[in-house]
């Protein structure tokens, strides 16, 4: 037993000092970090992809660290993980946002530039958000339902009540749609719960009761799916009365409907350059050139306001829409 | 010859401990060696902010797997007990002690009713605790529909986020229990009768233990140091969370079975446990040092769970044959005795 101790022991420094040698190399390099909940995610997978491509032009180094699952607290111990590695930069997307706030201002506090992208931690002092603009993304959205069904125009909407997030889209639809269809409506909304039989569900119940809807608007990631299936349920997933379901995805199995015709368009935010410009925006703020940052004095500049990073609505036939089914693996 | 002292004999269980110890000491050193920043004092107190909560619940569930059972509901304890101390103090506007005391009492209380669950209902503690955890999930999912709670007073936040000689209060806390939960699990009768009940509950039950009674306090127990972790946590990360300490029941348990402790109840101890917290929050440490993937990190506790397992199994079938061995040889010097003397053998 005692030997087998000392085997482990002796396997375990033969290791490290394997790892070592690999890591002299980056000791020169400056080093960032990202720090994402539901680590694997191809949504985040994206978003890194963008920062590791970006570090790679000036010759840094990357890591993703968080938790696979929806854990705030665990990001937020890999925030100070981080910090106290030493790196240049963390960009973390906050699975909660008063549970980041104390680590991300022990960050700054610390010199370390940190900011926030896709989930914001308003309340913090993090340098800057990098994301999509809700109000903007919805506003797109109504638009191009408007323009695509005019004035004949009947949605229902499929979302998850008290969010602000979704608040700010739906409030964003409105408008975008008033902006081109003024007499299009809104004729219901759902709750789905963020569940997707329940999306099925309350969007069969919410069909059934207002056949005039034509349109089903899901104001986040997680209906898509369920809200087609209530089409089908009523009969509508084709044909002349076909409901057109628009999306708020990118994952691989809505695109693949977006191509087949079976989803009218999706709202396509873009994770990858979320990370291309969180990395951009924690080098220029970790390389302070002659003018400090106007917020955050000791480090170069950096936009005093968040950074919207857009949506395109993809539709059947985008090339987007191809690219966008091979997302990158980590 | 007699030399006039005992000749030292190595236990081997010490031996386990010397081994991970070892292993915990070369992964620190080879680490710090091969990449730096480990042994720094931010990196070393970062190390034990990221595992103290669940060392705190791994204190309780030592106890628990010793007397032969498990609780996986801490985890949902640890949230329950983090938004109801954060719903007192903040909605209901009750000052910091009162809000203390009365989550404490409540996450006793939820110890209490999977102890008499269990005992009551003579259904394996997995499945009742199991079913708490979902059960407190789906509450605390309920009460805060999804959101966090913050905005606590400075008095509260220095529960999670103030120190003492500049080290951080959970730390004290889990270093203070783990001391006195120790002791007493080694020391104190009470607390002895759960390596009785966890070797075998039925011969404890007919010498007179009352095992009813030290199964729902053991329960309380472990669910009392669940609501203190989760109250520590509110403060320290100023926010109360449905999310927070997501599976960390896997890690509570993992930490004492890699501590040494037979899943299967009978053994364990409150240093091995505390070795075991110790090997995960280093190993995890690693990992974020060598900025390898961190999905690797669930392999390596798996593996390392999976060997000491295997170990503790050794150990107690080593056991279990020095036993028989003794039986035996009391019966042939029984026999021996008889027929020496005559008798029939």
């Amino acid at each position: 037993m005692m030997k087998l101790g000392t085997r482990l022991a002796a396997v375990t420094v033969a290791v490290s000092t394997l790892l070592g040698s690999a890591s002299y190399a980056q000791d020169t390099q400056e080093h960032y970090g990202m720090v994402v909940f539901l680590k694997g995610s191809e949504f985040f997978n994206w978003s890194y992809a963008g920062f590791q491509d970006a570090a790679a032009t000036v010759g840094a180094t990357t890591e993703l660290q968080g938790p696979a699952d929806w854990d705030a607290s665990a990001e937020a111990r890999a925030v100070d993980q981080l910090v106290a590695k030493g790196v240049k930069g963390i960009a973390v997307t906050a699975g909660d946002a008063d549970t980041l706030a104390g680590s991300i201002n022990a960050a700054m506090a610390a010199g370390v530039p940190t900011l926030t992208f896709d989930s914001d931690s308003p309340n913090s002092d993090r340098l800057l958000f990098v994301g999509t603009n809700n109000y903007n993304a919805g506003f797109a959205a109504g638009k191009a339902i408007g323009e695509e069904h005019g004035d004949e125009a009947r949605v229902g909407v499929s979302l998850i009540p008290g969010l602000d997030s979704i608040t700010s889209r739906l409030e964003g639809f409105k408008a975008g749609l008033a902006s081109v269809a003024p007499g299009a409506q809104i004729v219901a909304t759902v709750n789905d719960e963020g569940d997707l039989q329940k999306a099925e569900t309350v969007n069969t119940a919410m069909l059934q009761a207002n056949p005039e809807i034509n349109v089903i608007f899901c104001a986040h990631g997680n209906p898509a799916t369920g809200a087609l299936s209530a089409t089908r349920n009523v009969g509508r997933m084709e044909g002349a009365n076909k409901i057109s379901v628009l999306a708020w995805s990118l994952d691989v199995p809505i695109l693949q409907g977006i191509e087949d015709g079976e989803y009218g368009a999706t709202v396509a935010q873009n994770p990858y350059m979320m990370g291309v410009m969180s990395f951009w925006m924690l080098w220029s703020a970790a390389h302070p050139t002659q003018f400090d940052s106007l917020t955050s004095p000791g480090m170069g500049q950096v936009p005093t306001a968040d950074l919207d990073t857009g949506v395109k609505i993809l539709r059947q036939g985008d090339p987007a829409v191809q690219a966008l089914m091979s997302p990158p693996k980590i | 010859m007699k030399t006039g002292f005992r000749k030292a004999r190595l236990n081997i269980n010490t031996i386990q401990y010397v081994g991970l110890a070892l292993v915990i000491l070369a992964i620190a050193f080879g680490f710090q060696a091969a990449f730096g920043n480990v042994m720094t004092t931010a990196n070393l107190r970062v190390m034990a902010m990221n595992m103290v909560f669940e060392g705190i619940m791994a204190l309780g569930m030592t106890f628990v797997i010793i007397m032969g059972g498990i609780d996986l509901s801490v985890a949902s304890v640890f949230a329950f007990g983090e938004i109801l101390v954060a719903k007192l103090m903040v909605q209901a506007g009750l000052p910091v002690p009162v809000a203390v005391v009365l989550t404490l009492i409540t996450c006793a209380g939820i110890g209490a009713l999977n102890g008499v669950m269990i005992v009551m209902l003579r259904v394996h503690p997995l499945i009742i605790t199991l079913g708490t955890l979902l059960t407190l999930r789906g509450i605390n999912l309920a009460i805060t529909d999804g959101k966090s709670i913050s905005g606590f007073s400075e008095g509260f936040l220095w529960l999670g986020q103030g120190r003492i000689f500049g080290v951080d209060f959970p730390i004290i806390f889990f270093s203070v229990t783990a001391l006195i939960l120790g002791l007493l699990l080694a020391h104190h009768r009470y607390f002895r009768q759960l390596y009785f009940i966890g070797g075998s509950e039925r011969a404890a039950r007919f010498s007179g233990v009352n095992v009813s009674r030290v199964k729902i306090s053991i329960y309380v127990l472990s669910s009392t140091l669940a609501g203190c972790a989760g109250i520590m946590a509110a403060a320290k990360y100023g926010a109360a969370h449905w999310g927070h300490g997501n599976a960390s029941e896997l890690k509570a348990i993992a930490s004492v079975a890699i501590g040494g402790a037979d899943i299967m109840g009978g053994s364990g101890t409150i240093f091995g446990t505390v070795l075991g917290v110790i090997f995960l929050a280093v190993v995890h440490n690693a990992f974020v040092t060598s900025a390898v993937n961190t999905f690797w990190y669930d392999v390596v506790n798996g593996v390392m769970l999976l060997l000491a397992v295997l170990i503790s199994r050794f150990i107690a079938r080593q056991n279990t044959q020095k036993l028989k061995a003794l039986r035996q040889s009391k019966l042939d010097q029984s026999q021996h005795y008889q027929t020496s003397k005559g008798g029939k053998p």
